[in-house]
């Protein structure tokens, strides 16, 4: 930790939720549901540097960029701005730091009023804080067109006379209207190609350069975040999984989160043949987020339970079988498609099979999986978690063997309740704090707790990691 | 435009060899891509077309490019031939009503033509001419007859429209910006706030509009002021809904999220951004509104409820005659005095109606861009080359 000086914006704990209480009645029975998309985050955003936020979408960092600023009320947690709460400022004190806090759009069409011209756009900042009237806001308004490099004579021209590039540049011309300290820029490139992306992204170091400025950067895509970004936060599911200086989070030791979005940057070479990790499933329901690790529901390198003697990928890929019998409402889901050759393999690990079908198509029409005999219905289940004949353990082979009877008499929920128990992972069960694993950049999985077994693989039971949840 | 980072499979002249000769790799950044550094496309962009039109070629495009939706809106609706008719229809029957008798104003007279030839409550065979009786037909002297009391219909018609008229416009016009003003601070809001506005909005809908209106002028007496509270008050509820739905969506739009990030007051953001982005809904239904509400007036007026019974305004003049319409006395119909105040309110409110038609397709946005857009390219051309 560099604690050169006070950072110009601290986060701390910042939690933001979402009521989707669907109506009068829902509310009335106490049937609340809670999106929480920004779940407890910090960060320090120091004075001329960049913060890179990445992550997949619907992960929380549009969320999150807006509830820094309190364009989105935040549900707890505290912005310190200066050493001040932005949480405790009234709305007019909030309106006045709004000078030094900007923000940059996404989709730059979308965020100019498309009755204002441009000049009126860049404008509007400096009447609202009534920074300069008459011949010398106009003059001001040039000069801001001329910084972000827009031709002063634009000033009349409507926004949608603009291409993407030069919205951009107007969005970005009228946060820098207030001469802010801080700008926390929302997907700033994503809606422009990528000639025009470089551009933008040059603008950005030039006037950070310039005036010195901070940025909060968000983005999803990585090669993006890399070029501009100081320090990277990587997020997932309203969490901070990792974050680091750049280098740190793009070189080992990473979470796996982070390998997984590392392992899927483009490489322009036709004989590369270094593979993907590929996250099987979806981003799950910030309404109702897993327990323990938010990423043990996809994560390739999930912890196997100490007290199994099973390999950690056949571990791995029971637990898997558990969880989706726990999910599933349907024994089709859970087994192979006949005759199928191409099968989800397992990821994450080195021995990957290409190609891969959808892990959910379902068995040749006519012949549900029910109705064939035990050992073929058994074959099916393991041939679609890639299991082998029989487990190397007696007894996690006798849990699975049940739990397959289970299924093929259609009892899922029974097949559920033999198989979780018997495979829960460390990861499930505790909510890994950050781990510090280098100079600022920390890890939040327990693969980087003490108590983490690296020659095994497994996680210590005893040691509880520091600050679990 | 590639960089081969390893230079040992770079010899090989035979592209078929030289592909094979590369092995595979899971190592990245064996290729490099250049000429797409960014300080490359920034130079390129400098030499682009933007750049060449910077200076001088844009003056037609900077002032085409000066109006905005409305000013294109106007330059539709004078293309539109039928609005335009319509809209003068409405202008000469407004002027005409205006300059029909002098208007005094405490006493000052500030109005001094007479385009109708008698007064309106002018009894002809009392004052004028005693070989006048009542529903004479049209004649050159009466061009459109005379009324039941023995009135020159030609000049009541004429005077009416200043009562009809001009309640369409008031109670519009007082309607329509209670209207946004409401449904904008309930849309804008939302919450509690919009859940208590618009459930007063309901209650005021759950009523049938004239049936309160009558109501109203019943308690009230008849005349001018009282028509149009009986008009207003329920009048705004269909502008602030019409208003508070386009407002919910306007609020959710990124440029009033802005406005709020650079510190704009909420009073500041709904003036700006939300309000003006709302209107063209609210002018188009106005414009179709004034019409209702002149059918309303001309309604009550022939219930009865509207006016004095003997004014000179369309719908009271109807109700006068009303009996005539079966038969009149001596077995002939005199149908000139319910065919002209009743086609006088047919054409006023046609006439509306079309002018109605017409904003909305002028403001219509989606149809307005590309046209536009392209005769605009088209002028600046034709500007650059001169």
């Amino acid at each position: 930790m560099s604690d050169s000086a006070e950072p110009v914006l601290r986060v701390e704990g910042l939690k933001t939720h979402y009521d989707s209480t669907d109506g009068f009645l829902d509310r009335l029975f106490g049937r609340s549901r809670r999106v929480r998309a920004v779940d407890g985050v910090d960060f320090e955003l120091r004075e001329g540097e960049t913060l890179g936020v990445v992550g997949e979408s619907g992960c929380g960092k549009t969320t999150l960029a807006r509830s820094v600023l309190r364009l989105i009320e935040p549900t707890a947690g505290s912005v310190y701005h200066r050493g001040e709460d932005l949480t405790a400022l009234s709305s007019a004190e909030l309106r006045d730091r709004r000078t030094d806090l900007q923000y940059v759009f996404q989709d730059p069409l979308s965020s100019l009023n498309p009755r204002l011209t441009a000049g009126d756009v860049v404008g509007e900042p400096l009447d609202v804080h009534g920074l300069a009237t008459g011949s010398e806001r106009d003059e001001r308004v040039r000069e801001l067109l001329e910084t972000v490099g827009l031709n002063a004579n634009y000033a009349d021209r409507y926004p949608h006379e603009f291409s993407g590039g030069q919205q951009q540049r107007l969005g970005i011309a009228r946060a820098l209207a207030v001469e802010p300290e801080v700008i926390v820029c929302d997907e700033p490139v994503s809606a422009l190609d990528a000639s025009v992306q470089s551009q933008v992204l040059n603008l950005l170091s030039d006037l950070q350069e310039e005036f010195g400025l901070s940025y909060v950067f968000i983005a999803h895509d990585l090669r993006v975040v890399e070029h501009v970004s100081d320090r990277v936060a990587v997020m997932y599911l309203g969490e901070f999984v990792e974050r680091g200086p750049t280098d740190a989070v793009f070189e080992p030791p990473h979470h796996p989160y982070t390998e997984a979005l590392l392992s899927a940057i483009p490489e322009p070479d036709p004989l590369w043949d270094g593979d993907g990790i590929r996250l099987t499933g979806t981003v799950p329901s910030p309404i109702d987020p897993p327990d323990g690790c938010r990423f043990h529901t996809r994560c390739p390198r999930l912890v196997p339970d100490a007290n199994s003697d099973l390999p950690a990928d056949v571990w791995r890929s029971v637990a898997a079988l558990a969880r989706r019998a726990a999910s599933a409402d349907d024994v089709t889901s859970l087994t192979a498609t006949r005759g199928a050759d191409d099968r989800t393999a397992r990821l994450g690990e080195s021995t990957r099979r290409s190609g891969g079908s959808s892990p959910r198509s379902d068995p040749a029409t006519g012949s549900g999986p029910t109705e064939a005999s035990r050992e073929t219905f058994g074959g099916l289940v393991r041939e679609e978690f890639d299991l082998p004949e029989t487990l190397p353990d007696a007894d996690a082979e006798e849990t699975l063997g049940e739990a397959i009877d289970a299924l093929y008499d259609d009892r899922i929920g029974t097949a559920a309740t033999l198989l979780e128990p018997a495979f829960t992972s460390p990861c499930e069960r505790h909510h890994p704090p950050e781990y510090e694993v280098g100079v600022d950049h920390g890890i939040a999985c327990l693969r980087y707790d003490d108590g983490f077994d690296e020659e095994a693989g497994t996680f210590e039971e005893g040691a509880e990691p520091a600050g679990s949840v | 435009m590639t960089d081969d980072d390893d230079p040992g499979t770079d010899t090989a002249d035979d592209d078929g060899t030289r592909s094979r000769a590369r092995s595979r790799t899971d190592e990245r950044g064996r290729i490099r891509i250049t000429g797409f550094e960014a300080d490359r496309v920034r130079d390129r962009d400098s030499l682009s077309e933007w750049g060449d039109e910077a200076a001088g070629g844009t003056n037609g495009g900077t002032a085409a490019g000066m109006d905005g939706r409305w000013r294109r809106g106007l330059r539709r609706f004078g293309r539109n031939r039928s609005a335009m008719t319509a809209l003068a229809v409405v202008v000469s029957m407004a002027l005409v009503s205006l300059l029909a008798r002098p208007v005094e104003v405490l006493g000052v007279v500030v109005q001094p033509f007479a385009l109708a030839p008698y007064d309106p409550t002018t009894i002809l065979y009392l004052s004028v001419d005693p070989s006048v009786s009542p529903y004479d037909p049209p004649s050159w002297r009466f061009p459109m007859g005379v009324d039941g009391s023995g009135r020159d219909l030609f000049s009541r018609v004429l005077v009416g429209g200043r009562y009809s008229i001009s309640i369409g416009f008031v109670v519009v016009g007082l309607t329509a910006s209670f209207g946004l003003a409401y449904g904008a601070i309930a849309g804008y809001y939302g919450g509690v706030v919009d859940e208590v506005m618009m459930r007063i909005v309901d209650v005021v809908f759950a009523f049938p509009g004239l049936v309160l209106a009558l109501v109203v002028v019943a308690t009230l007496g008849g005349g001018y002021w009282q028509l149009v509270i009986a008009f207003s008050l329920f009048g705004w509820a269909g502008y602030a809904r019409l208003v508070r739905g386009e407002v919910l969506s306007i609020a959710e739009r990124e440029y009033v999220v802005a406005a709020k990030a650079i510190g704009a007051r909420d009073r500041a953001v709904i003036r700006r951004h939300v309000a003006p982005n709302a209107l063209s809904p609210l002018v188009v239904l106005a414009s179709l509104n004034v019409g209702s509400v002149v059918i309303g007036v001309a309604a009550l007026g022939f219930l009865g409820l509207g006016m004095d019974p003997g004014t000179a305004e369309w719908g009271t003049m109807l109700d006068a005659t009303r009996e005539t319409l079966i038969q009149g006395p001596g077995g002939r119909i005199p149908w000139w005095a319910t065919v002209y105040p009743g086609g006088a309110i047919f054409v006023f409110v046609l006439a509306m109606n079309v002018i109605g038609d017409g904003i909305n397709d002028a403001l219509d946005a989606r149809a307005a861009g590309v046209r536009e857009g392209k005769r605009r390219r088209e002028a600046d051309r034709g500007g650059d080359e001169s």
